[in-house]
């Protein structure tokens, strides 16, 4: 069971009345943080915002417009979103002032690192 | 009366082996997913205006070094490679085709992937105008 679950439009990618698409992503548990990845092309850094508030991780990511006007469709199979938005709410205590985050290629990876007080102990043995 | 069985194609398992937990995993779900839902495999989205075609397809945590862009005639073929493979095992390319209508100026063809999207500028041949020859 993660403990960084989706918050708004989860069950569906199909998001038609919204703009604003909720991404495919995946949460990965590492040593001394958690580490989000959203899969978002087109997206730049500039049109990346990325939150935390509350235990929500909120990231909000509008794309600029990728065609041209002149351009006319021949065979668009793809739906291509105005942006993305997904809402995680985060359950695991977390060091809010030391995430980071970085943007390549389309792929947004955030990284959450644990507080130090849920972070994994040595116990060590008298 | 005949009953209807709903028959379930068997799908192949996924060989997780080359790719562990990385970025890789994420892009093979993307493509299998889409894959499964639309009725043909994803294909680029092709728009034209009056001197090009322009093919895009998204190929997100993806680098340039990556991809191998081929134009055979008027098919247009896109294969990516996966980067890490283990030693002595074949690379595992994901490879999609589309069929550009018109004839193409094949030497001016350019390309560029930027933020995860492959962007493919096709010229098209201008065709000869019609003539009009008048008769002495």
């Amino acid at each position: 069971m993660s403990n960084l679950t989706c918050k708004t439009d989860c069950n569906t990618n199909e998001t038609s009345e919204a703009a604003l698409a909720r991404p495919r992503y995946s949460t990965q548990k590492l040593d001394d943080a958690w580490e989000v990845r959203a899969i978002v092309p087109g997206v730049r850094k500039e049109d990346l915002e990325i939150a935390f508030e509350n235990d929500v991780l909120a990231i909000t990511a509008k794309r600029p417009e990728l065609k041209p006007k002149s351009w006319r469709p021949v065979a668009v199979r793809s739906r291509s979103a105005e942006g993305y938005a997904l809402n995680l709410t985060v359950n695991v205590d977390i060091d809010s002032e030391a995430i980071s985050a970085s943007l390549e290629d389309g792929v947004l990876v955030v990284s959450l690192p644990l507080s130090e007080a849920a972070k994994p102990r040595l116990i060590p043995v008298q | 009366m005949t009953n209807l069985t709903r028959y379930s194609y068997p799908t192949t398992p996924r060989n997780d082996r080359f790719f562990g937990p990385n970025l890789f995993s994420d892009f093979d779900r993307l493509f299998e997913v889409a894959a499964k839902r639309a009725a043909a495999p994803r294909a680029y989205d092709l728009y034209e205006d009056d001197r090009n075609y322009f093919a895009q397809v998204e190929l997100p945590g993806v680098k340039k070094e990556a991809v191998a862009l081929e134009l055979d005639g008027d098919v247009l073929t896109v294969t990516v490679t996966r980067p890490d493979v283990e030693d002595g095992a074949e690379a595992p390319k994901w490879t999609q085709s589309v069929h550009v209508p018109e004839e193409i100026a094949a030497d001016q063809v350019s390309a560029k992937l930027e933020d995860g999207i492959l962007t493919v500028t096709l010229p098209k041949v201008e065709t000869p105008k019609p003539v009009q020859i008048s008769i002495s």
